[in-house]
């Protein structure tokens, strides 16, 4: 259809406000970052690349950036791979209300607020002392891990929790893709001899394909915007800055340090750390948003 | 007899799958489990920390959050945010993913690449400024800051693009030669059609936004304009050391939510498996 | 068509207009007064945000009720935050001209950050004379630009000096409090029990950011070194690594806690004097302030279950760190800054100040008040920190929350021995440079 003016009425407002809201913010993080920047002064000196200097002498800089990265490439390896078998699984139960009970089960954490479930898991499940799992483990005679308190352990601790809160999306999404795959691929492949684990790299796979790198794509962009678990669980970075990554020092340099040009400048990194890892991603999974 | 052998071990296969998937079921369960039991014991009891049901059960813990916060002014200011959020949303990416997935016009693939690339801008990355803006705009520590910056979001346009384009373009064109215009066209031949999307839209533009943590922090500052998912931050942070208590609030936060998803599970995963890509 | 339309698009207009009246009705019932300088009935709304602190609330809520009864004109408004977002919400509500308070109760480690931009007003001369005169020396450090105040002590900040012993166990073990540095480490190493990470009993946690700093820097000082030269950090001193050797040394060696008030084991900000309410810790360096928390949180009583006792100095200079603690700063562009100033001079007058402290369980900043025998009277338990107020140094001029905070992160690694740091001078030097490069941009 054509009608020029009515794609005008619905895109110019539409486009007003992501431009006001999306793009000028990103513009302005730019702008501030070549500032040293904070709102309260009446003068702000300019300082020209001098906070990007500044990040490449930052330890704390260096270790969130590390941290991000780690962070984000274990959990959405675990989370993808996890979610992919739980899918497999759970497409082969056979009766409705079983596999929609399993589905609510692993859905669940899905639909209360981030910050709700890394409050309930840093004060019931990870204490050493009365934290479920290390009253579980004492009662099995192992010595009792300390989760949220110590360098080592801290960022396998929100990459646990972190799964366990994300992985329902993917899990719904895996299933339903898993599902949809016609079933006489299979039967071919019966035909053929195949076991289960080839019958999954080779067709299960590769028909899933499309869902699959969307699901890639998405978990790695919102993994990278994480931000209320390591606020919680990680005061101030946590024990020798394990769990601090660049959302939180991004907030703690704004809002706390109060030097907003510098946190501008981390922001800056970011958004190019997340554009950069989207395009490889899409080129490595040829993702097809459609166009 | 090999027949009976394959069928065997085909049984025994799918009982592994199934025990697994049950275990691994309960233990997804099993933090909630533990918050409910904690919310409802004394404090000295958890701080002893060697009973796993409660020895003495005591509404103590819930009274206490009601006597401290207002829960309830918290709730409707979430209810409030995420209905109008996810009306106005559900709105503007219908009608963007009509235009995208119907229209012809100039410059239609690089306004799209543009929507797309909105989405590669995370919140977090923007705070500083955003916040500047929404101080700007008279909005500081006023709930709609909280609605009026996604107003417009690539994700929602994309899906409802996809599920438009499945429309044959016939029936837009009987329409048209009937003599409808374009709004009537959208509202009354695209929309029946697209409920399904829309249902889809609606469950995962609202738990986004019941959900969010980091824009309310920012952008809200009086206790009263608060939303529930401040909640827990805000009592755990003022009595530090009462775990029952913040049990209690995590219970509560998740209450609501929680009833009508298991309410309506059915519909709810069915729609969240559309937002997928078909 | 085109009507439809236009009506959608106004209702949706409509629809966020009221969502955003409805928030500014329904429920601003606090925060009448935020932007207009006078609500109805024609009196002047004064908006005081404070942190979250049951007994210390309490107390502001009775001055502020007596103040508003006492005159007609003015209505002083408190809200409290969880500490936690304090700060940065005071940052962000100066920034949001006109949405924030007319008083910010404002701490004086982090209260630098404040004063450095034009955002606080100066008390005004009347008020900082009498001040001057009658304060110790820490309690003003923080809010002194040039010649210039930017904000009223309402406490002397005191983490260093004094100790909470846990009465029930001493009795128990029928032995008297340790006095000397080394009877207390004796006592904290045979009374301590632990199981890998879980700690039963901890002879003495002082592993709190507070105290953490507090100790190093007073050892260093105490022992004849300096941490601050020329206005900025210098840990390169023989004095700043026997220091934390020594403290690293009671974890490491001694074994008489672990980093729990440091790391967060516990999911939260859980430290000593929590421990000691809980019965699970013997001794615990800390501020008398602590004390009413025990009280009101663990419902213990000092001087039943808990005791506080003096505290040490480690060397022989007889010298401890203190921060500008509690302060009261009104911002520059409140509409009300007389009114605010007007409840400022009613809060400061002695009486009123004095009741406030000793229902804080704080150290008074004035001398006039520390030396009142009413107020030992009052508050008998902190006794043994009123002779030592003289010898305390003000810390420094820069943000105690950044030095607390990268002094932590050594302090764990060291203690957990992971490897960042080849050795305590080490780990100085590197805690050193973070700390400057902080201070010039600062």
């Amino acid at each position: 259809m054509k009608n020029n003016r009515f794609v005008a009425i619905v895109l110019v407002p539409a486009l007003t406000l992501l431009t006001l809201f999306v793009i000028i913010p990103i513009m302005g993080s730019f702008f501030f970052s070549l500032f040293d920047y904070n709102p309260l002064r009446n003068q702000n000196h300019f300082l020209g690349l001098g906070n990007y200097a500044r990040l490449l002498q930052d330890s704390t800089y260096i270790k969130s950036f590390q941290n991000t990265l780690i962070f984000v490439f274990v959990t959405v390896a675990i989370n993808i791979a996890l979610t992919l078998v739980l899918g497999q699984f759970i497409s082969g139960v056979k009766r409705r209300w079983l596999r929609n009970l399993f589905l609510v089960a692993i859905f669940l954490p899905c639909v209360a607020p981030v910050a709700n479930s890394a409050v309930v898991w840093s004060r019931s499940m990870y204490p050493t002392k009365g934290g479920l799992i290390n009253v579980l483990l004492m009662a099995l005679d192992i010595t009792p891990v300390n989760w949220v308190g110590s360098p080592l352990m801290l960022m396998p601790a929100l990459i646990i929790f972190t799964i366990w809160v994300d992985i329902g999306y993917n899990t719904v999404l895996f299933t339903a893709g898993i599902d949809g795959i016609p079933k006489d691929f299979y039967e071919a492949a019966d035909i053929d001899g195949a076991g289960h684990i080839i019958r999954f790299f080779k067709i299960t796979l590769p028909l899933l394909g499309r869902t699959f790198s969307f699901v890639t794509a998405m978990t790695i962009i919102s993994h990278f915007q994480m931000f209320a678990q390591f606020e919680i669980m990680a005061r101030d970075g946590g024990p020798g800055k394990a769990g601090q990554v660049l959302t939180t020092y991004i907030y703690y340099s704004g809002f706390k340090a109060k030097d907003m040009g510098y946190a501008s400048a981390i922001s800056v990194t970011l958004f190019l750390l997340i554009l950069a890892v989207t395009l490889v991603q899409q080129r490595l999974n040829r993702v097809d948003w459609g166009y | 007899m090999h027949e009976g052998a394959k069928g065997v071990a085909e049984g025994v296969r799918k009982g592994i799958i199934f025990s697994i998937v049950t275990v691994f079921s309960l233990a997804m369960l099993t933090p909630y489990v533990w918050m409910l039991l904690l919310s409802f014991k004394h404090q000295a009891e958890i701080n002893k920390a060697n009973t796993f049901l409660p020895d003495v059960w005591t509404l103590r813990n819930y009274i206490k959050v009601f006597e401290t916060v207002p829960m309830v002014h918290w709730f409707m200011n979430s209810v409030m945010v995420a209905v109008s959020a996810t009306t106005i949303v559900l709105f503007t990416s219908t009608l963007v993913g009509f235009i995208f997935a119907k229209y012809k016009f100039r410059g239609k693939n690089i306004i799209f690449w543009f929507i797309l690339a909105t989405m590669m801008v995370p919140p977090q990355t923007t705070m500083v400024p955003s916040f500047l803006l929404i101080d700007r705009l008279g909005l500081y520590d006023k709930l709609p800051s909280l609605v009026i910056p996604g107003m417009v979001g690539g994700f929602g346009i994309f899906l409802c693009r996809q599920f438009i384009e499945d429309i044959p373009d016939s029936l837009c064109e009987a329409a048209l030669i009937d003599g409808a215009k374009d709004f009537y066209i959208y509202w009354h031949v695209i929309i029946p059609l697209i409920r399904p999307a829309i249902g889809a839209l609606t469950i995962f533009t609202f738990l986004i936004y019941w959900n969010e943590y980091m824009l309310p922090l920012l952008y809200l500052n009086n206790p009263l304009n608060m939303t529930l998912s401040l909640a827990i931050s805000f009592f755990s942070t003022q009595r530090t050391t009462d775990v029952g208590a913040i049990m209690a609030v995590a219970t509560l936060v998740m209450l609501p939510v929680t009833i009508v998803f298991i309410a309506f599970q059915k519909q709810f995963i069915k729609s969240i498996a559309m937002t997928g890509v078909k | 068509m085109k009507r439809i339309f236009a009506l959608l698009i106004s209702a949706i207009m409509i629809v966020s207009l009221f969502a955003a009246c409805g928030q500014g009705g329904g429920t601003s019932s606090s925060d009448g007064g935020n932007t207009s300088s006078s609500s109805g009935g024609g009196k002047t709304t004064v908006e005081f945000w404070g942190h979250v602190n049951e007994a210390w609330n309490a107390s502001h809520r009775d001055i502020v009720g007596r103040f508003n009864a006492s005159q007609s004109e003015i209505e002083v408004v408190p809200t409290f935050f969880p500490y936690d977002d304090f700060e940065a919400k005071i940052q962000t509500s100066l920034m949001a001209g006109g949405a924030g308070a007319d008083i910010y109760e404002i701490w004086g480690g982090w209260g630098l950050d404040f004063v450095a931009t034009d955002a606080l007003s100066p008390v005004p001369d009347a008020v900082i004379k009498e001040l001057i005169a009658d304060s110790y020396e820490p309690v003003l450090g923080t809010f002194k630009k040039g010649d210039t105040y930017y904000g009223v002590p309402v406490e002397y900040n005191n983490e260093y000096g004094g100790m909470l012993v846990n009465k029930v166990e001493f009795d128990k073990l029928g032995i008297p409090y340790p006095e000397t540095w080394d009877e207390i480490v004796n006592v904290a190493r045979q009374t301590s029990v632990s199981n890998g990470p879980v700690f039963e009993m901890r002879g003495l946690d002082f592993t709190t950011d507070d105290t953490l700093t507090h100790t190093f820097l007073t050892t260093i000082l105490s022992t004849g070194g300096q941490y601050w030269v020329n206005d900025k950090f210098d840990f390169s001193t023989p004095q700043a690594t026997q220091a934390l050797q020594m403290l690293v040394d009671l974890i490491v060696v001694d074994n008489v806690t672990n980093l729990d008030s440091a790391t967060g084991a516990q999911g939260a900000e859980i430290d000593g004097a929590h421990f000691l309410g809980r019965g699970e810790a013997m001794m615990v360096p800390r501020g008398p302030w602590v004390i009413s928390m025990l009280e009101e949180e663990y419902d213990k009583a000092e001087g039943v279950d808990f005791e506080f006792v003096k505290f040490p100095i480690y060397g022989p200079t007889k010298a401890f760190t203190a921060e500008t603690g509690w302060s009261m700063c009104v911002p520059k562009n409140t509409q009300v800054a007389e009114a605010a100033w007007e409840y400022l001079d009613f809060f400061l007058d002695k009486e009123n100040l004095m009741e406030h402290n000793v229902r804080c369980a704080q150290i008074p900043p004035l001398k006039s008040i520390a030396k009142d025998p009413e107020f030992a009277k009052q508050l008998p338990f902190v006794v043994p920190l009123l002779d030592i107020l003289d010898a305390g140094r003000f810390i420094g001029p820069f943000n105690t929350d950044v030095l607390k905070i990268g002094l932590r992160n050594v302090f764990v690694s060291l203690c957990t021995q992971d490897g960042t740091y080849a050795s305590v001078s080490e780990a100085l030097t590197s805690l050193e440079n973070e700390l400057n490069t902080t201070l010039k941009l600062g």
